[in-house]
């Protein structure tokens, strides 16, 4: 099997196409916002708790991309599976669009890193999955299939079992099967991790062209600066554990983006402020550090 | 893949050196023909035992009881199997009775099923279910306790119910245990079978085993025996066909 | 530099719950589960005695038929005191042990043989792929047929039963051998026995006393149920003779006793398994 399929379109900035926003409910046009988020794990062998997100407070307006960015452990995946609804006990609030996560619901979609799709089910099966558990009629499951396989660039695929496709379309597949839900809110937990570093910038250029098809708000973890500098309206930089905001970043890179972007003294300047945020030069802990050196 | 020749070779040129061997002194009177019949006597004999109308009841016979046995094993060793491996409360609860009967060798139940039952048929279906039950629940349970916990997530972000979820993740994924325990509960059957009727039951296959070995017709036992382990054996094959049909999705057997 | 990770800190206004993820308790099995599951167990089985005696006490169901807990433990009594149990035991132990005895004496070196040299395994191929999956007993009128009731058509049983199982088991060792191993010897010139004591050997050992496990269960199975359907003495001659006079209460002990007995030898053996693993590493 060749590595990723080829691509369907060129990423050449498209003039005049207007990305298509979901229609938002009015409320305050926040599609999430995080309050002094804190999460507590206990740990039965120390017979302690170990707090592992301390205080974490961000929003993201509807439509746009927010990237969380940190060290490891400093509770990026914790964060994302409270929006997710998957952990709850949490203190602080998690409120989408207007109403608090109390548990998954039909308006948060998840894409996992390692390969979530049922096996023993065609592309076409996996992307159903989520329609059928939320019970839409076959006729318009079949309907957005369709047309998502389409959109993520997988068309002729319908019928290959998982293990038949390479890393990156198995990625497709996941965000298909996210999308045809069609969620509000889509969280992504480091897709394109385990992917071998060209394929992910591949990847990358393609889930930006898939985005500004079906513009839905992303909540997206990333441990690359440059993947999320490229993909993001937003960096939300966290330190290490317990996890808290070190900086949020706006980036102010203009749309529609190309992977050429990346090349760009401007893009370079971004990713650079991010990572000073994240290793700052010279030893000195930053003013902004968050809790105190003990 | 000259290696796999030279094997085959050796295998099937050390069995037909070995049939001649044993037609060979059989025919020369080194072994008595009452205690070991030639290949060739049982071949003949095997053909008119086969088709008469006295064997086709006994295959009926036996094979009604398997089946049946076989079809309660799977139609309460599936969903117990499954609920054992669901919930970890029902499995402490229910693990001890297991392992105690496990331990049992489920033929010598025999006597007290016949006690509770009675003589004939039912009393081997019951066997037969006792020797399929077991290998069917523990395989169930260790398939649905190894389900990929990320697909169990990724039901749970979907909001799918239990029910669904079971039906939808734990089922497919436990399939190729499914089987396996089959295997083992086709294996167990046949013996539960066999030995059933020579014990307790006056039809079926085991019976016809029992009488011609204790009147020393030979012949007709060997023909008896050696049609038990051609069942046998297609029943197996049976389920490797369908273990390669369902698991096209595996890596590495597609198509 | 930054905070020090994971250390509980001083108590705090702000309140604090535990997260729980997946729905369900998360993170590894705790001592507290554990111990509830065999609490759990324990109780299951004492509920169920109860009821299996209150049963058989309100009469229910015939008291002899049920043979509830009570009378299964006077019947025990009664067979050890009488020394029935025993005599009876040592009958069916003595056709498995001389079954097995035979059963390694002849599998071993054939079985090594067979992992030694491929042409040896392939010429009894025939042999063992039709016979290893198919339980033996099934040839138990044959036996009867020709040695008659008693001893050795039970032995001669346990004995084709355990030798597939070791002579399976030992090829399939001695055949995964580390060629590694092997070569390390040759390159020292050792000699055959020299090779033969130090690698294969201890190589060899833990196959060897997997196929004595599985021929010790199954022979136990196999010698139980042969003595059922034809034998003057022994457990399963006592199941049958019990079963057939109703005298429920000593069947269940008798059943008790050959899974205790199995059991055992399946413990005992794994345990010799785990000294030898200690062994191996010393030679």
């Amino acid at each position: 099997m060749s590595s990723s399929g080829a691509p369907l379109c060129d990423l050449r900035p498209s003039d005049g196409v207007e990305a298509r926003l979901d229609p938002v409910t009015a409320d305050d046009g926040l599609a999430l916002r995080v309050e002094a988020l804190g999460i507590d794990y206990w740990l039965p062998r120390l017979g302690q708790s170990l707090r592992a997100v301390d205080g974490v407070s961000f929003d993201a307006e509807a439509g746009s991309f927010v990237s969380l960015v940190g060290p490891s452990g400093c509770g990026k995946t914790s964060i994302l599976n409270a929006a997710a609804g998957l952990l709850t006990g949490f203190t602080g609030r998690v409120i989408v669009h207007g109403r608090p996560v109390t548990g998954p619901g039909r308006d948060r979609a998840l894409v996992f890193q390692q390969a979530a799709l049922l096996p023993w089910r065609t592309v076409l099966g996996n992307v159903m999955y989520g329609l059928e558990c939320h019970r839409v009629s076959r006729p318009e499951a079949r309907r957005r299939t369709q047309e998502l396989i389409q959109v993520v660039g997988l068309a002729g695929f319908e019928h290959h079992y998982p293990h038949e496709l390479s890393g990156g379309m198995q990625q497709r597949v996941n965000l298909a099967r996210a999308l045809a839900v069609d969620p509000r809110l889509l969280l992504m937990d480091e897709p394109f991790a385990a992917l071998d570093a060209q394929t992910r910038e591949y990847m990358q250029g393609e889930l930006t062209r898939i985005w500004s098809i079906k513009r839905k708000t992303v909540l997206f973890i990333t441990h690359q600066i440059d993947e999320a500098v490229y993909l993001s309206d937003r960096v939300v930089v966290l330190s290490a554990r317990p996890g808290r905001i070190k900086a949020i970043v706006d980036v102010t890179l203009p749309r529609p983006r190309s992977l050429a972007l990346k090349r760009t003294e401007k893009f370079l300047e971004f990713e650079r402020r991010v990572w000073d945020l994240i290793e700052p030069g010279g030893g000195q802990p930053p003013p902004d550090a968050g809790g105190a050196v003990r | 893949m000259l290696r796999a020749n030279e094997e085959r070779l050796w295998t099937v040129g050390a069995l037909t050196a070995g049939l001649l061997v044993w037609e060979g002194a059989v025919r020369t009177g080194v072994i008595a023909t009452s205690f070991l019949p030639a290949p060739s006597a049982i071949l003949r004999a095997a053909g008119p035992f086969y088709a008469g109308a006295e064997m086709r009841e006994h295959l009926v016979a036996s094979g009604l009881e398997f089946l049946i046995g076989l079809a309660l094993a799977v139609a309460a060793g599936v969903p117990i199997g499954v609920a054992i491996g669901w919930s970890p409360c029902l499995d402490a609860i229910l693990a001890p009775y297991l392992a105690a009967l496990y331990a049992v060798p489920k033929l010598a139940l025999l006597p007290i099923v016949i006690v509770w039952v009675g003589i004939g048929l039912w009393s081997v279906v019951v066997v037969v279910f006792l020797a399929g039950f077991f290998p069917i629940v523990v395989n169930l349970a260790t398939a649905v306790r190894s389900v990929d916990p990320t697909l169990l997530r990724v039901a749970r972000s979907l909001q799918a119910g239990e029910l669904r979820t079971i039906w939808t993740v734990v089922v497919p994924s436990s399939v190729p245990f499914f089987l396996a325990g089959l295997r083992l509960a086709v294996i167990g059957g046949l013996v539960a079978v066999v030995v059933g009727e020579m014990y307790a039951s006056k039809a079926g296959i085991g019976y016809l085993v029992a009488v011609t070995g204790a009147t020393l017709q030979v012949t007709k036992m060997f023909a008896a025996v050696l049609g038990l382990t051609l069942s046998g054996l297609l029943a197996l094959w049976a389920i490797d066909r369908t273990q390669h049909r369902v698991e096209r999705w595996r890596p590495g057997r597609s198509a | 530099m930054g905070p020090i990770a994971g250390v509980t800190r001083a108590p705090d206004p702000v309140p604090r719950g535990v997260a729980v993820l997946d729905g369900r308790a998360a993170g590894p099995p705790s001592r507290e589960r554990h111990w509830a599951r065999v609490g759990l167990g324990a109780a299951s089985v004492l509920a169920g005695l109860f009821l299996w005696e209150a049963i058989g006490t309100l009469g229910l169901i015939n008291r002899i038929v049920l043979s509830p807990p009570r009378d299964v433990a006077a019947a025990a009594v009664q067979l050890v005191r009488s020394g029935e149990l025993a005599m009876h035991v040592g009958v069916s132990l003595h056709e498995l042990v001389v079954g097995l005895t035979l059963a390694v004496a002849v599998g071993l070196p054939m079985g090594v043989l067979a992992g030694w040299f491929r042409r040896v395994a392939w010429v009894l191929r025939p042999l063992t792929g039709a016979f290893y999956a198919t339980p033996i007993i099934v040839f138990a009128p044959l036996t009867v047929a020709w040695l008659g009731i008693g001893f050795w058509d039970k032995a001669i049983l346990v004995f084709l039963e355990g030798f597939f199982q070791v002579f399976v088991t030992v090829s399939a060792g001695v055949r995964a051998l580390d060629d590694a191993w092997l070569r390390v010897a040759s390159a020292f010139a050792a000699r055959p026995a020299f090779t033969f004591r130090t690698v294969v050997l201890p190589g060899a050992v833990p196959y060897i006393l997997v196929g004595v496990r599985l021929a010790t269960g199954r022979g136990l199975v196999t010698v139980v149920v042969a003595e059922l359907l034809a034998s003057t003495a022994g457990l399963g001659w006592m199941v049958a003779y019990y079963g057939q006079t109703f005298k429920i209460a000593n069947v269940f002990v008798v059943l008790l006793v050959t899974a205790g007995l199995g059991v055992l030898a399946d413990a005992g053996i794994r345990r010799l398994e785990g000294h030898v693993e200690q062994w191996r590493a010393t030679v």
